[in-house]
């Protein structure tokens, strides 16, 4: 078991589902944005935390060598270990699991926390409390609330007003060894989860720990995010 | 960095996901078109020229530290590279500008 001071947390950034792909399309993760990859402010927010010690990028088979390229222009020196995604989300999830697993075995890895690729304004507030959260009650994620959400019945009738209802971001944080053991459990049982936080609560049956999120934490969907995601990285001085 | 990318984004307007075309002068985004249905997405061209020109002063201030840092990891490369850079950089420039005054 590795003691104390040896511990550190990962992050993992997941940029192999990240859109689909025609032709000789680029994945959009890789977009600059900002005189940087879209990728790269994604895996920054992690970096500028001391506690994370490990970094973990999912990608595609074929983006491999891009991204390889990538992390040697723009964070030089920075260990980032590479991983091949799967087809979804939660088998890209594993994989990056798979990869750490003999650390969190040995109690090196305390948290782990889970970010989309084409999330790159998550600011390190959020990742702060998401870490703080998930070490004190073992799993976290950042949403937003959205009040303007209301459920339609089959009929097309508004059944319920969507009191409660969050817009769930990441980075999401889990305790290594309760998130490494929900995973084994679903490959077992051929579960796939839509988000981490799911999987967890299935197997584990940890409660899930909601904290703040962000309205700029904003995932590239359409080209007006591409957009506000550079007007908001140049208004704030590049530090979000 | 090319100035023109193609990827795969949702469109507002005619929704679903289509290859999309995105423009950049220098590292500025500069317009979107989606090729299903043409939507674009543009910054106004003064302004985008202003933030260019912000930009442009910014890449030149930090030219030298950026070739260093590349020259001291990776000499062999970047000793191969400088004259094919040296002597793409017009053609970059022409795009760039073409761009900035909505002529591509």
């Amino acid at each position: 078991m590795a003691n104390q001071a040896e511990r550190t947390h990962a992050g993992i950034v997941l940029a192999a589902g990240s859109g689909t792909r025609v032709g000789n399309s680029r994945n959009k993760v890789y977009l600059p944005l900002a005189g940087r990859r879209i990728v790269t402010w994604s895996l920054e927010v992690f970096r500028k935390i001391p506690g994370i010690g490990r970094l973990v990028l999912v990608v595609r088979d074929d983006d491999r060598e891009l991204a390889a390229e990538v992390l040697d222009r723009e964070l030089p020196g920075v260990p980032v270990d590479l991983v091949t995604g799967g087809d979804t989300r939660h088998e890209s999830e594993y994989r990056a699991l798979l990869h750490l697993a003999g650390e969190i075995r040995r109690g090196a890895i305390e948290v782990v926390l889970v970010h989309d690729a084409a999330r790159p304004l998550a600011p390190v507030r959020i990742v702060e409390e998401v870490l703080a959260t998930a070490i004190q009650s073992g799993s976290a994620i950042p949403a937003l609330p959205c009040e303007d959400v209301v459920g339609v019945d089959e009929h097309g009738r508004m059944s319920h007003a969507g009191s409660g209802m969050v817009r769930v971001q990441t980075p999401q944080a889990f305790r290594s060894g309760p998130l490494l053991a929900a995973y084994q459990a679903a490959a077992s049982d051929g579960f796939t989860g839509t988000d981490t936080a799911s999987c967890v609560e299935r197997y584990e049956g940890l409660p899930v720990q909601v904290v703040a999120g962000d309205p700029r934490n904003i995932k590239v969907t359409y080209p007006d995010d591409l957009f506000t995601a550079e007007l908001i990285l140049t208004t704030s001085g590049y530090q979000l | 960095m090319d100035n023109v990318h193609i990827v795969v984004l949702d469109c507002h307007h005619c929704r679903g996901e289509h290859l999309h075309e995105i423009t950049y002068a220098g590292r500025l985004l500069a317009s979107s078109v989606c090729s299903n249905c043409g939507h674009t997405v543009a910054r106004d061209l003064p302004g985008l020229r202003r933030a260019y020109i912000a930009d442009v002063e910014h890449r030149v201030r930090t030219k030298p530290r950026r070739m260093l840092r590349r020259v001291i990891r990776h000499p062999v490369s970047f000793a191969l590279d400088l004259p094919g850079a040296l002597l793409a950089k017009p053609a970059k420039m022409e795009a760039e500008l073409r761009v900035l005054y909505g002529r591509r």
